[in-house]
């Protein structure tokens, strides 16, 4: 029975990765690549490597391949097939180091008389390799190790995080505002032009009127109309630089009435 | 009275540091203060010196990096008393040549040249092995810096091409010199890289041949000798005229004596398998040198390649392997120290009188009214082409005398280098004094300036010349040692034994 | 299979002996935190300050548990010399690495607390990864180490090279690693332990040394680490990387990663595989070898100092490789040491680079260095005993090091690789005199005239006026002092280690002593 699994789940797993490469359309390849990781957890069960096994599925077959999923079905189409841009050159020379490689498995599998398959593999306690096991491992042997992956975990989010979140990059002043996670702890108007002319209130108000500070004030609403005759500065510039005259000086559209 | 290697040993660099940090326009006096410091010291020695006893004398033994090996060994005695002499000598020469001239950043030209006075004093001084290794890799760093910066056209490639070249060989010396230690301390002493240690502690064959011959590429890359000269030309031609003076007339010799003081005591096997190889280098170099000599029309190149023919007949004296060899060799090393440079003051003389130019065709008809020039001139030259009466012709006499017992055909082969040599040094000197007068050739007379450095090393040629015993008798009791320990070793006797107990 | 409820005894936490470990971490944490301040000198100059106390104290710390060999946490580190030193390596490149970066504007791209939180958890991830000893704690280090310079190398985010420096670092580091994993799991499997202890028990006991899984192992294990410390043929990506990376970072990684990457393989190799010395003996000399030549002819032709100091770095690290490849207690030290002049031997040289890269347009080329012989003779001299040292000469560290060396190789019974050790020197003076020859030299203007540093006397007694610009210090240092510093300082270390390197040698002696070789 044993054997059997073997050779149905090896050969899944090699047609599988066959089909990783061979398929045109990449959301095949990657339903290939899914069977192929299932079929690699079919071999680690029968290693009695159930946990093993069970990460396999979860992580790989599960999660990893998901985001894999999402990325072909976001930026690949079938429109666009995977294909060789390689030239010919480099066709052959990976043509002849894979048969060279497979060669030389074949030697190295051949060679040990295939063996391994029927014998019983390394003497190794009932427990070795169960998830209570790798527990207990990780809590004393590898305990520093276990507290030191977390770190390394946080290290790589903090670093995925600032290469990511800056795509335009710095703007030239050097003060320029940056997101960081004390933006939830202020008010939502700080930074803003809001906070400059006023508080808070003003910012129920969309766009052309939060102009306006002293939002009772009718006259920025008449402006346009009396402007051209009498002052062409807050016309000829377009509404959002007029904002600062109005804020600055609030005074100023009263005069001219 | 106390008298501490140390003190003379440090003494330049001390005063680098002044120089260094003092105002510019002091700096050359500082400078000159150090070198005249360092030539009392030397010559103190040079009076003080025991040259009856044939052991080393003021001996400062302190261990600089034990877990290396490396011991702090300073020491005299007949191998390097007299070429320390002439390194205090000629630097001080040189750095009063300098003084009288402007430079261009003087205080790092003075700093870089008293640097390499203390790298040169300390290679000769280091009795340990590892020690000699660093100052004489140490001497060409200043050598480096004063041809790139103040040199002629193209500069600092040829300063390049020395300075690699020259450091293959010392870089291959390292690798060798630390083996030495390594496989000699293989049993239970430590390990140690003095020298007395070292000669107490002989290698195998195998191990001294390929020691010997990375030892003997450094030291005939500097010399230069024969195939390994090609950055001479170069050299020469891009060096201020007192750094080449040093240049050709000391850090030449401190190969030649590496030779003595490091190939023939410590691999006397490997010396005697390789001494016919040593000979046909050094015979070429001689001829080699002399027939360019009297073709280049370069004064500067004349003098170049008459120093890898007279280096020839120093590598010839030291592969004698015997004690007048040796002793030769010592004694030309000093002569021809003592007569480049002033040869070489003399061509830029020549050339500031034939507008700037430095070659002999240019030249002519310079001592027309330069009586007391065209004399030093003369007395260099004989001194060069070494005149019967001249310390030179004592020196070559001993090199051949010690060559002739046991090759007979490399001695007579080596002779003509002596006809050649009067050849060249004739032309050089008759093509420039005499001659019909240059286009553009002003004779004028030794000014005071440029006498004061001349006449002295003019006087102190005739000197070693009237009494060469001075030299012969405080080398006579050390240089014995090496070469016999050397020929002790041969297979089937010692033919040149009886030799050395002539003297 | 259910787990019986019996209580697991969670294993002993030295804490003291931790404590540079836990301090470097802590201090990554609040630097972190502390950058997300939205006060300008907070993040600015606060930041960078934490994190060179961090390192000050992980210094201390560490100097502190001097002598003490003991195992932490269930055996997964080895508090010992080696350790400690390496430690106090790492954290003084960081600290140089902080101050070079002070005003660059690398950490302002990239944000100042999470570029020296990254810089800091790197560090952290060295002193795990020189301390560890088991395989798995290995990986771990690696990856804390790795994780964030591909990170770092990107942090000039709007400069193309950088990214492009980042991503390649990421793929070709990721295969390293693979490599490695790879390898530490064929170990495990061959010996069935992933302790160094038991590892070295099961080669003493069997004829393992010539399993064929092992040697897998061994060979997939040293390819891994060739790429992290950048031994040819594994080198190709280092050139590009280093000219891409801010250059703080650069000289971070050339100095801070090699020594951690031998530092693992000298633990590797000379504690748990020292056993199958026979075996990986001859492949890693073959590789030095390789690795000596490849570097130094690499470097001849480079005009960009950057790609200059990386080809130099692989073929320092042959250098290096040849005292891992004797397998004695000698070579032992003389890597150790090694690794030591060679940090401070580069970190002269790099602070050079930057303060140059900030004055001049040029950006790191070699023509950046003309003429500062007579304009900034403080810079010029730190990097001429910097390249000075570099090709061993003689009254510098560079020379001592290389004597140990070739010592340990000779003593080895490997005299062949000391004479590759030095042609390589040959090669390798080709291209740092050139660097030299562009300080002192080339003239700063191509007119060819040499600005006057100092007042030329005239004959009638009084002093021509100064170029305006000739000045010792110009201008355009205002505001360099700490690179300067930096520079000034490691140079000065270079020649003080050159001329009494005995402290450091005692240091390393005790180093060497950890680990029990003959």
């Amino acid at each position: 029975m044993g054997e059997v699994l073997f050779f149905v789940a090896g050969i899944g797993a090699v047609a599988g990765a066959i089909g990783v490469v061979a398929l045109r359309n990449p959301f095949y390849s990657v339903l290939a690549l899914v069977s192929h990781l299932l079929c690699l957890a079919a071999l680690f069960l029968l290693l009695r490597a159930e946990f093993v096994a069970a990460a396999q599925v979860v992580v790989y077959a599960g999660a990893v391949m998901v985001l894999y999923v999402f990325v072909v079905a976001y930026i690949g189409g079938q429109d666009e097939p995977l294909g060789p841009r390689a030239g010919r050159g480099l066709k052959v020379i990976s043509v002849l180091f894979g048969v060279a490689l497979f060669i030389e498995l074949s030697i190295a599998t051949l060679g040990s008389g295939l063996q391994l398959v029927d014998s019983p593999g390394a003497a190794v306690a009932a427990s070795f390799g169960s998830p209570a096991e790798i527990g207990t491992l990780l809590l004393t042997k590898y305990l520093l190790v276990f507290e030191l992956a977390s770190f390394l975990l946080l290290i790589a989010v903090v670093g995925a995080v600032v290469l990511a979140r800056r795509r335009g990059g710095l703007s030239a002043a050097e003060e320029q505002e940056r997101y960081s996670a004390m933006d939830i702890l202020r008010s939502s108007y700080t930074g803003t032009m809001a906070e400059a002319v006023g508080g808070p209130h003003s910012l129920p108000k969309k766009a052309g009127a939060a102009e306006s500070a002293p939002a009772d004030d009718p006259a920025p609403a008449d402006d346009p109309a009396p402007a051209p005759a009498d002052d062409p500065t807050p016309t000829t510039e377009p509404a959002p630089a007029g904002e600062p005259t109005s804020a600055d000086d609030p005074a100023t559209p009263e005069d001219q009435r | 009275m106390t008298l501490h290697l140390s003190i003379m040993l440090w003494l330049p660099v001390a005063f680098a540091v002044l120089a260094l940090v003092a105002p510019p326009r002091f700096a050359g006096r500082l400078a000159l203060l150090g070198a005249a410091l360092v030539l009392g010291y030397a010559v103190t020695y040079l009076v003080d010196f025991d040259s009856g006893s044939g052991v080393l004398q003021y001996v400062t033994d302190e261990t600089w990096i034990a877990e290396l090996g490396i011991s702090y060994k300073l020491g005299l005695d007949g191998l390097n008393l007299l070429l320390v002499a002439l390194t205090a000598i000629l630097f001080f020469s040189c750095i009063l040549w300098a003084s009288l001239r402007q430079w261009d950043r003087p205080r790092l030209f003075y700093f870089h040249f008293l640097v390499a006075e203390t790298a040169v004093l300390g290679a000769l001084l280091a009795q340990d092995l590892a020690l000699f290794v660093v100052f004489f890799d140490l001497m060409l760093v200043p050598f480096f810096f004063l041809t790139g910066m103040w040199g002629g056209a193209r500069r600092v490639q040829a300063t390049m091409k020395l300075v690699i070249y020259t450091l293959v060989g010392s870089l291959l010396m390292l690798t060798a010199a630390v083996a030495t230690g390594v496989l000699a301390a293989a049993g239970p002493p430590e390990l140690s890289f003095a020298f007395s240690d070292l000669a107490e502690r002989p290698l195998a064959e195998s191990s001294q041949n390929w020691i010997f011959l990375f030892f003997a590429a450094a030291f005939l890359v500097k010399m230069p000798a024969f195939p390994l000269h090609g950055w001479m030309p170069d050299g020469y031609r891009a060096m201020p005229l007192p750094v080449l003076a040093v240049f050709s007339g000391v850090l030449s010799k401190v190969a030649a004596y590496g030779f003595l003081r490091v190939c023939l005591p410590l691999f006397p096997d490997a010396s005697d398998h390789f001494q016919t190889l040593l000979l046909l280098i050094a015979v070429a170099s001689i001829l080699y040198g002399s027939a360019m000599a009297f073709t280049t029309t370069e004064a500067r190149l004349i003098l170049g390649y008459s120093s890898v023919a007279q280096l020839g007949f120093i590598t010839l004296g030291v592969f004698a392997l015997n004690a007048q060899g040796a002793q030769g060799a010592l004694l030309q090393s000093f002569n021809h120290g003592l007569v480049v440079a002033p040869a070489l003051f003399i061509v830029a003389l020549l050339a500031a009188r034939a507008s700037g130019s430095e070659d002999i065709r240019d030249m002519g008809g310079l001592g027309m009214r330069a009586p007391i020039l065209a004399t030093m001139f003369l007395i260099v030259a004989f001194a060069t082409l070494a005149l019967p009466g001249s310390a030179n012709f004592a020196a070559e006499f001993y090199i051949l005398l010690g060559v002739f017992t046991d090759h007979m055909v490399i001695a007579i082969v080596a002779s003509t280098g002596v006809i050649l040599a009067a050849i060249y040094a004739l032309r050089l000197f008759i093509t420039t004094m005499h001659n019909r007068t240059g286009a553009r050739v002003e004779s004028r007379e030794l000014s005071l300036r440029d006498g004061l450095v001349l006449v002295p090393l003019v006087l102190a040629i005739i000197a070693i010349a009237l009494y060469p015993q001075f030299a012969l008798e405080r080398s006579e009791s050390t240089v014995a040692p090496p070469p016999t320990a050397a020929a002790e070793l041969l297979p089937g006797g010692t033919p040149f034994a009886p030799l050395e107990e002539t003297p | 299979m259910i787990a019986t409820a019996e209580t697991i005894e969670a294993p002993h936490v030295d804490w003291a002996g931790l404590s540079p470990l836990i301090a470097v971490f802590l201090g990554a944490i609040v630097v972190l935190l502390l950058g997300l301040s939205r006060s300008r000198s907070a993040r600015e100059t606060a930041v960078p300050l934490l994190s060179i106390a961090t390192l000050a104290i992980a210094i201390g710390l560490s100097v502190g548990r001097w002598g003490e060999r003991t195992d932490l946490i269930a055996g997964a580190l080895r508090l010992d010399e080696l350790t400690l030193i390496l430690t106090i390596l790492f954290c003084v490149a960081g600290i140089a690495t902080v101050l070079l970066s002070w005003r660059h504007v690398a950490p302002r791209e990239l944000a100042h607390g999470e570029y020296y939180a990254l810089l800091l958890s790197s560090i952290a991830g060295m002193i795990v990864l020189v301390a560890a000893q088991n395989l798995v704690a290995v990986f771990v280090g690696l990856e804390l180490l790795s994780i964030p310079l591909y990170v770092l190398c990107a942090a000039e985010m709007r400069r193309a090279s950088s990214l492009e420096s980042g991503l390649k670092y990421l793929v070709i580091g990721s295969v390293g690693s693979a490599t490695v994993l790879y390898g530490l799991a064929f170990i495990y499997g061959a010996t069935g332990s992933t302790d160094f202890g038991r590892i070295a028990e099961v080669l003493a006991g069997g004829d393992v040394a010539s399993d064929v899984l092992l040697l897998t192992g061994v060979a997939l294990t040293i390819a891994g680490m060739a790429f992290k410390a950048s031994v040819a043929p594994f080198h190709q990506w280092t050139p590009d990387v280093y000219e891409g990376a801010p250059t703080p970072i650069t000289a971070f990684m050339a100095v801070a990663t090699k020594a951690a990457a031998f530092g693992v393989v000298l633990r590797l190799f000379d504690v748990a595989l020292i056993d199958a010395a026979l075996d990986w003996g001859p492949a890693l000399a073959v590789l030095a070898a390789i690795t000596i030549v490849v570097g130094n002819v690499g470097a001849l032709g480079q005009s960009s100092l950057k790609r200059l100091l990386a080809y130099s770095s692989v073929a320092q690290a042959g250098y290096m490789l040849a005292g891992v490849v004797v397998a004695t207690r000698l070579g032992l030290q003389a890597t150790i040491f090694y690794i030591a002049v060679y940090l401070v031997m580069n970190l002269a040289a790099f602070a050079v680079i930057v303060a140059r890269e900030r004055e001049t347009p040029l950006g790191d080329d070699i023509s950046s260095l003309n003429g500062i012989g007579a304009t900034r003779p403080a810079l010029a001299w730190s990097m001429t005993i910097s390249m000075l040292a570099l090709a061993g000469f003689p009254a510098t560290a560079g020379f001592i090091g290389k004597f140990y060396l070739i010592e340990a190789a000779v003593a080895g019974a490997y005299t062949w690789l000391a004479v590759f050790i030095v042609v390589g020197s040959m090669i390798s003076l080709a291209y740092y005199l050139k660097v030299i020859a562009a300080i002192w030299m080339q003239p700063a203007e191509d007119d060819g005239t040499v600005v006057a540093t100092e007042p030329v006397p005239l004959a009638d007694g009084g002093e021509t006026p100064l170029l305006a610009g000739g000045a010792e210090e110009a201008t355009s240092a205002r505001g360099q002092g700490e690179l300067v510093g930096v520079a000034v300082v490691f140079a000065a270390l270079t020649v003080i280690l050159g001329i009494v390197p005995s402290p450091l040698l005692d240091v390393v002696r005790d180093a060497g002593a950890a680990l029990g070789l003959l």
